[in-house]
């Protein structure tokens, strides 16, 4: 079945392909100009079965797995606009994580509209007093008759702004070190920026993309306990369960995020001539881009492997956080190698390559460091003794 | 109803490529659909969308290779697929509009369609031809380079503009069953969509040759041969105006006069 997989990958390839060329530079610049989101490009997503790829096919979705999934993203990044990365908050958080740990109810609810495009979710985790250190979040969850009273702060949150549902997460237990995974729940609150007990201050980031981010304040939300995602203290469970293909996902948009910064320098270097031959003729411009490529080549089999070994049911996380650190380091130096191909003009929003970096450059710090994906690896598949 | 639709894949060089006998090196092609062939295809099955009882079925002269080219005419809607091939037709040098008529001329009265669609050309070999020859040897009405098409089912007619030369557009109608060679801009082909892609997967591909159709080697013979392949020297010959207006009207002026445009 190897072949006909092939031939279907590649359908799928062309088709996204041709989706992401039809919106342009122009596009992206406007949307992340006013801080729009990007409907257009959502809807057309949507329509032609993009968004629910992994969505099961009982509910509305194509019930494939993330190996597709993260050809699409890598297609959409690499098409412009480093578009691929909006599947990380709804497809995959929302997604994967309401198909594998929702009620039936919450499967009826929310997937179908995932699929159609018609519900988008942010994701209400890290706080500034915790940091990567996730264990130490102070948001609460207080039980009260079957309702929950959640009260608490988080940062960095991004586009509550356009979210129908906000995953939010907060603890329901005492911290217990014995147990130190147990204690936190997940909570799915509907219109999150429409909610008295939420309040939402914006965060000045200088990175040119359309979401806001927020800094986020909650007091005394109330959430009733059907719209815990998952068992009650077992939201971190679930987490980490859903993180692989967060890691996944995010690394498939920097893969495509670098090859696009690769192919616009060639694009430049064959173009641009200086000295009687086009600047693409020297090796001092062409190898450093012949390497990124190369580098970028090879983190994509580690990522498809993470991606292959999910679907098939297998642990990834070695895969999946190698491909994490390698596609964001690779990827913006990438970015770094187009600017210094694009000399003066890489540094004009008109080229593009100077977004790309600074989108890029975040990749190494969210999701999450890369310092903690080689936590991870040295940690859990090297057997070194826990660094942190 | 139904709908045949001729499907190309057809050769892009790279910008930069070299000649090895009388074809373009291998090396340099890539495979796509044609360009012509993906508005034919639309057209088709946006008229299966918009009708009842309405099949699409595409035949496209082969190799194995362009059984992707095929795919995807599938995972855009058409029902099924045939593509021709064989090894007389592996060892022909190549294959002229006669030729290609005769072949599909075989499917045409294999199927018995409605209607044929075909792109007006093919952006390689770019011939332009295959349509209309197809309608001759079928005996079928046809109209060439088709741009808009309003098609009455019921009445056996197809409304249709034709593109002419100069701007000017031919208004007719053709009475079924007929060949239309559909031109670029007559609609917007959809990419195909992830559940389209996975039906495709399980659509009917059928496979002939030339026996297969009722035809022989004979069909490949030919009074068209290919004798040489190069490129042109391209003359590169830009004169760049400098200056006002004025001057460069003059400088313009003296350009024309020196190469005979105007006299004085």
């Amino acid at each position: 079945m190897a072949s006909d997989n092939e031939e279907l990958h590649g359908l799928i390839r062309e088709s996204v392909r041709g989706i992401a060329s039809d919106f342009d530079r122009e596009y992206w610049r406007e949307h992340v100009d006013e801080k729009q989101f990007p409907e257009e490009y959502w809807q057309a997503l949507a329509d032609d079965g993009w968004l629910g790829v992994a969505i099961p096919e009982e509910y509305g979705g194509e019930g494939m797995g993330m190996e597709e999934m993260t050809i699409i993203v890598e297609e959409l990044s690499r098409g412009g606009g480093q578009g691929g990365i909006v599947f990380v908050l709804t497809p995959v958080f929302g997604g994967i994580g309401v198909t594998r740990h929702g009620t039936e109810e919450q499967k009826q609810h929310y997937l179908p509209k995932i699929a159609s495009g018609d519900m988008r979710f942010c994701m209400g985790l890290t706080e500034a007093h915790a940091g990567t250190n996730t264990l130490n979040i102070e948001t609460r969850a207080e039980k009260e008759g079957d309702e929950y009273v959640v009260s608490g702060q988080k940062m960095w949150i991004s586009g509550v702004e356009n979210a129908d549902t906000m995953l939010l997460i907060a603890r329901t237990s005492e911290f217990d070190r014995s147990n130190p995974t147990h204690g936190v729940s997940m909570f799915l609150v509907d219109d999150p920026a429409e909610r008295d007990a939420i309040s939402l201050s914006t965060v000045d980031v200088a990175l040119p993309w359309f979401e806001k981010q927020y800094q986020v304040d909650i007091d005394g939300l109330r959430v009733h306990e059907e719209d815990i995602l998952g068992e009650e203290d077992g939201g971190l469970y679930m987490l980490w369960d859903t993180l692989n293909t967060e890691r996944i996902a995010g690394a498939a948009s920097s893969l495509g995020g670098g090859l696009r910064a690769v192919d616009l320098a060639v694009d430049y270097a064959c173009e641009r001539e200086v000295f009687g031959k086009p600047i693409g003729a020297h090796q001092a411009i062409q190898h450093p881009l012949a390497e990124s490529y190369a580098k970028l080549l090879a983190s994509r089999e580690i990522l498809y492997k993470a991606a292959r070994l999910w679907d098939d049911g297998e642990d990834c996380g070695m895969e999946a956080n190698a491909a994490k650190l390698l596609t964001s380091e690779f990827g913006t130096e990438a970015a770094d190698r187009a600017i210094q191909t694009h000399g003066g003009n890489g540094f004009t929003r008109e080229y593009e390559v100077y977004d790309i970096w600074q989108n890029m450059r975040l990749t190494q710090v969210a999701p999450v460091t890369n310092q903690m994906a080689k936590n991870y690896i040295g940690e859990h598949h090297l057997g070194l003794p826990r660094s942190y | 109803m139904k709908i045949l639709v001729t499907v190309k894949e057809v050769a892009e060089a790279e910008d930069d490529f070299e000649i090895d006998g009388l074809d373009i090196d291998e090396r340099y092609l890539e495979y796509d659909l044609n360009e012509w062939d993906d508005y034919a295809v639309e057209e088709a099955v946006t008229i299966a969308e918009d009708g009842d009882d309405v099949e699409v079925v595409s035949v496209t002269i082969g190799p194995e290779r362009a059984e992707e080219t095929v795919r995807m005419a599938l995972a855009k809607g058409v029902d099924r697929a045939i593509r021709v091939w064989d090894d007389d037709l592996e060892s022909a040098d190549m294959l002229d509009v006669g030729t290609k008529a005769d072949i599909l001329a075989a499917v045409v009265e294999e199927e018995d369609p409605d209607l044929v669609f075909s792109g007006v050309q093919a952006n390689d070999d770019g011939f332009g031809a295959t349509g209309v020859a197809l309608a001759e040897v079928v005996d079928m009405e046809w109209g060439a380079v088709v741009n808009d098409l309003d098609l009455d089912a019921e009445g056996g007619v197809a409304h249709v503009h034709r593109e002419l030369e100069g701007g000017v557009e031919e208004l007719t109608d053709i009475e079924l069953p007929a060949v239309l060679t559909i031109q670029t801009g007559i609609n917007e082909p959809r990419y195909a969509s992830l559940r389209g892609i996975r039906q495709a997967q399980r659509k009917p591909l059928d496979v002939q040759g030339l026996g297969d159709l009722g035809l022989d080697a004979s069909v490949l013979e030919s009074a068209v041969s290919r004798t040489a392949m190069f490129e042109p020297e391209s003359e590169s010959d830009v004169t760049v105006f400098e200056g006002g207006a004025e001057e460069e009207a003059g400088q313009l002026a003296d350009l024309l006069r020196d190469k005979g445009v105007v006299e004085g």
